[in-house]
């Protein structure tokens, strides 16, 4: 049933997945750009990053390694707040302040990949996350693009997919991704005038550069925060502004992060409550 | 039913709608720029009005717009989460009505204007405001005056002829003063534009919901209904950001925009 007072809040079964994350990348100067933590040690411990389906896709869930485990099977669930701890100082760099880092959690619904540079893949029996978006409405849905290896050479790419309201045949367009040179690097791609998200991937089109890999991501965004420090700080996104959003028991949790400073990245331990009744 | 307890709040159904821009705005340090027709999700919209002679009403089925998902009760801006690439002031508003895109050089008097009164909360016009939003470049400094209906109903008030004292770039707003005494604007009447050589404009009603700042490139923030103060939000909200960027970028924002409704 759905939580609908403070009485419901504190009888219900909270669940705190916990997502702490080592982070090995070295981003050099990749700043202002979103990185994937997808693939980064820690608990729970390192998913694949290719995605290793690239004729159909898949649909990740809790069960897949790289996600944290969502416990309630029964009810509504909802995030209804979230704790971040930012710790550990890599290894040659001094604490920074002023410099901040952005934060997604985002539920990681549909991946495919790893794709080449010189790909073009025509999609087939796309499995379905329609179960993991609120009240059917597949609006606010993001489309991310994820490097797996790097890249040589300026990649343009065109992905077409089925759109919210189920248009198929939408598109990207061509877009100049230019050359990822770090692994985990990520892109948010635009949809088509008029779209506002996504409910198919249909086809993926990479030219232009000559070697590289990558995924493609349907995301459904859940929470953002900023670390102001870079490190060593602690944060709270309280019920009101995380806004009590629909989780489900089978939600895959992931995190992305940008940072603002060549060289530098935080440790992130981020504690997600769940309330489900 | 409207949402007057926390427990209310709590029961509410919350649709979380982001609002990202993939691609970037060359813009004027500390000017406000339109950014609702630049790449990203939604997708672009069209920045030309489409409508010189009457305007028209956008609503949350424009191409550009995010949807708004409740169908019935009573719906509230309720958190804002947000950052940017760069350091900047962002202003998320319902846009009310636009006509455009004007030339230059013209002179308009308006007939048959749609209304929006349904989306101004308990029927108050008070806080309503009016923008210039350039639509392609100008040459020479733009100087403009529009005469509109105040937010009591009385006709032929007016700006008085603003010089804005620049030649407006691709995406520039500007706000209008009203006239004395007045807090908000029923209707747009006429639109003179003048001096300039060259360009093109729309003329927009705004209902400002949300501000943020964000005051070092890449922060971000999170403001609860507690800062938002849990403004109205109608079931067919033409929602949009304006941004005005500390520099000339107007970065790559992204907001989750969270709506409770009861």
């Amino acid at each position: 049933m759905a939580i609908a007072s403070i009485s419901d809040y504190q009888a219900s079964l909270r669940e705190v997945p916990f997502l702490q994350k080592s982070l090995t990348r070295a981003p050099g100067s990749i700043i202002l750009n979103w990185i994937s933590l997808w693939d980064q040690p820690g608990a729970p411990g390192a998913g694949t990053l290719a995605v290793g389906n690239t004729a159909n896709g898949a649909v990740p869930t809790d069960a897949t390694v790289g996600a944290p485990t969502v416990n309630f099977g029964a009810g509504a669930g909802y995030i209804t707040s979230i704790d971040w701890a930012g710790g550990g100082l890599p290894t040659g760099l001094t604490l920074v302040n002023d410099h901040p880092t952005r934060w997604m959690l985002y539920d990681r619904l549909f991946h495919a990949g790893a794709y080449a540079f010189n790909a073009a893949v025509t999609l087939a029996s796309q499995p379905s996350y329609a179960a993991r978006v609120p009240g059917s409405s597949y609006s606010g849905l993001l489309l991310l693009y994820e490097t797996v290896t790097a890249f040589t050479g300026t990649q343009q790419l065109a992905v077409t997919y089925t759109n919210e309201a189920g248009t198929a045949g939408r598109t990207t367009g061509t877009q100049t991704i230019g050359t990822p040179s770090l692994i985990g690097q990520m892109f948010q791609l635009p949809l088509q005038a008029g779209d506002t998200g996504i409910q198919k991937i249909e086809s993926v089109t990479s030219t232009t550069a000559s070697a590289g890999t990558f995924n493609i991501i349907v995301a459904r965004p859940l929470a953002m925060w900023a670390s102001w420090n870079s490190l060593n700080e602690y944060g709270r996104v309280p019920m009101d502004v995380a806004g009590m959003t629909p989780i489900f028991g089978d939600s895959c949790l992931t995190l992305m992060h940008q940072i603002s400073i060549a060289g530098v990245q935080s440790q992130i331990d981020v504690r997600a409550e769940i309330a489900s009744k | 039913m409207t949402i007057a307890t926390f427990d209310q709040w709590i029961a509410s159904t919350k649709q979380l709608i982001p609002y990202s821009k993939t691609a970037a705005r060359t813009t004027v340090a500390n000017r406000w720029f339109a950014i609702h027709d630049l790449a990203g999700n939604p997708g672009a919209a069209t920045l030309s009005a489409g409508n010189t002679a009457n305007g028209a009403v956008p609503t949350d089925a424009t191409t550009g717009f995010p949807p708004i998902n409740f169908s019935s009760g009573t719906g509230y801006l309720s958190s804002v989460m947000f950052g940017n690439t760069v350091a900047c002031r962002m202003t998320v508003y319902d846009r009310l009505f636009h006509a455009g895109a004007y030339n230059f050089n013209d002179s308009v008097t308006l007939t048959a204007q749609p209304s929006y009164g349904g989306r101004i909360p308990s029927a108050n016009y008070a806080s309503t405001q009016i923008w210039v939003e350039c639509v392609t470049s100008f040459t020479g400094n733009q100087s403009i005056a529009v005469t509109y209906t105040n937010q009591a109903g009385t006709a032929g008030h007016t700006t008085g002829t603003i010089a804005l004292g620049v030649a407006p770039t691709v995406g520039s707003m500007f706000q209008l003063p009203l006239q004395a005494g007045d807090t908000g604007v029923q209707k747009i009447e006429s639109v003179v534009s003048s001096v300039a050589s060259v360009g093109t404009f729309n003329v927009v009603v705004v209902r400002p919901v949300w501000n943020g700042r964000i005051t070092v490139a890449n922060g971000g923030e999170g403001h609860g209904l507690d800062r938002t103060g849990m403004p109205q939000i109608f079931l067919d909200s033409a929602l949009a950001l304006m941004l005005a960027a500390d520099s000339t970028s107007s970065g790559a924002p992204d907001l989750l925009i969270n709506i409770a409704s009861a």
